[in-house]
């Protein structure tokens, strides 16, 4: 279930309000593998289905790769489609990679002079949406509005990791910048029936009582997707249980209160990641 | 034990050789793994992990079946399918380590070699033997074989596999 939150905060990192339902991806073909110099293939789009690509596919420019190391790392065979990108990766090196998307670069620019702005404020108890630009935001005397607030995009952190070998925690320091989760549990050791805890920080402060939204993949053979919503502790602190093994899609969302344009704004930041969770 | 401490030990035995005389009073053990015929159209021998877990769930290794001589160390590229293994142990290890890897097995009832190394550690208290099998193109089946480890009796334990795993035995033989 998606709230009219999510709603906008898709619409403003998207660039259109109708994309709600459209979930980016970065999908491995394996997370946990052994030996040498092995090949994991990825695909990567914006998709209506967990892990169809049915829509639009994630620009294959906006992919990066960090190693073991940290270290960036080429990716190999890359197409950009139709409705998906996809790429290879060699694991030369021993240890757990994070594939990502570069911040801001699937985002649809608007026209910086007079770019699109979305608020909210209270009328008659109830949550009116607005849709306007800087000159309309004067105009219409917004700022007088009952608890208006504009609505900001903080940035949305997509990614996934693979691990060859022994899991290593080079690619998992946070930086303490946006949006991102501390790994309690690594991202590759994940096991069905065993809970994962993962803390979610905001500038590197805990994120409490932040919402995270868990889908199983395979959503096309269900009649409902059945997202698990769950919420941060006030330690920043999420536990997710996985019912069975399969290919898993989070999204944890915090906002953060600030001003633009002389009105308050929430800040929203999405962070996004793809995992596996394998039978025990 | 560290997997090269008992490296370093096993590699002065014999191959082959099914128990040790300790010099101390410890028990002595002998396992067995069948390995059952299946009737499938294609067969690839398993691979096969043998370890003893101790109370505090600490792995004791005792064997690995695979690919051990396969060019560019293919084999090891799919011992994360021996996925219970491969987690509390494998990922940690630097394969092949003598005493430990060896090839892959035939069908049948194979002897699995309980160096005086590992007996000696087991002490009186509750263990479990674990056999995981992953065969390519096939499925993959863990067995625990519980066992307890005591002055008033001796080990003689047995649990049946359902698909991938015959019969495995652990017997206590002083």
């Amino acid at each position: 279930m998606k709230s009219n939150r999510l709603l906008l905060l898709a619409g403003l990192v998207l660039g259109t309000s109708a994309l709600h339902a459209h979930r980016v991806w970065i999908l491995p073909s394996m997370t946990v593998l052994s030996g040498t110099d092995q090949w994991v293939s990825f695909e990567a789009a914006v998709s209506n289905n967990l892990f169809f690509p049915n829509h639009r596919p994630v620009p294959i420019e906006a992919i990066e790769v960090r190693g073991p190391d940290g270290a960036p790392v080429t990716v190999q065979n890359a197409v950009g489609g139709q409705v998906r990108s996809s790429f290879e990766l060699q694991l030369k090196t021993q240890g757990t990679y994070a594939i990502s998307l570069k911040p801001g670069i699937v985002r649809r620019p608007t026209s910086p002079g007079d770019p699109t702005l979305f608020g909210s404020y209270e009328k008659d108890g109830k949550i009116e949406r607005w849709r306007g630009t800087p000159k309309s935001l004067v105009s219409e005397g917004m700022a007088k509005k009952p608890g208006f607030k504009l609505r900001e995009s903080g940035g949305r952190h997509v990614v996934t990791f693979v691990t060859c070998g022994k899991p290593s925690d080079t690619v998992l320091k946070v930086s303490g910048k946006g949006i991102e989760i501390e790994y309690l549990t690594h991202p590759n050791d994940l096991f069905v029936g065993e809970a994962a805890r993962f803390r979610l920080l905001l500038d590197g402060k805990p994120a409490a009582n932040a919402e995270v939204t868990v889908v199983r993949g395979d959503d096309r053979y269900r009649d409902e997707a059945g997202d698990v919503n769950l919420r941060t502790d006030k330690a920043g602190i999420v536990q997710v249980k996985w019912p069975q093994a399969g290919r898993y899609w989070l999204e944890a969302n915090a906002t953060t209160a600030g001003t633009l344009y002389g009105v308050p704004t929430e800040k929203s930041y999405t962070y996004i990641a793809t995992f596996e969770v394998l039978p025990d | 034990m560290t997997s090269r401490s008992l490296s370093q030990f096993t590699a002065r035995f014999a191959p082959g050789l099914v128990c040790t005389v300790a010099t101390s009073a410890a028990a002595q053990f002998a396992a067995t793994v069948e390995i059952p015929q299946l009737d499938v159209s294609e067969y690839h021998r398993p691979y096969v992990a043998v370890w003893i877990e101790g109370p505090d769930r600490s792995v004791i290794n005792v064997g690995v079946w695979y690919g051990v001589d396969m060019k560019n160390d293919e084999g090891e590229s799919w011992l994360k399918d021996l996925r219970q293994w491969w987690r509390k142990s494998g990922r940690d290890l630097n394969l092949p380590i003598d005493g430990l890897s060896g090839p892959t097995r035939p069908v049948g009832t194979h002897e699995v070699r309980i160096p005086s190394s590992i007996s000696d550690k087991l002490v009186e208290g509750e263990y479990a033997m674990f056999v995981e099998a992953a065969r390519e193109v096939g499925g993959r089946e863990v067995v625990r074989v519980p066992f307890t480890i005591s002055r008033n009796s001796k080990v003689n334990v047995s649990v049946k596999g359902e698909r991938e795993l015959g019969t495995v035995t652990l017997r206590q033989i002083d």
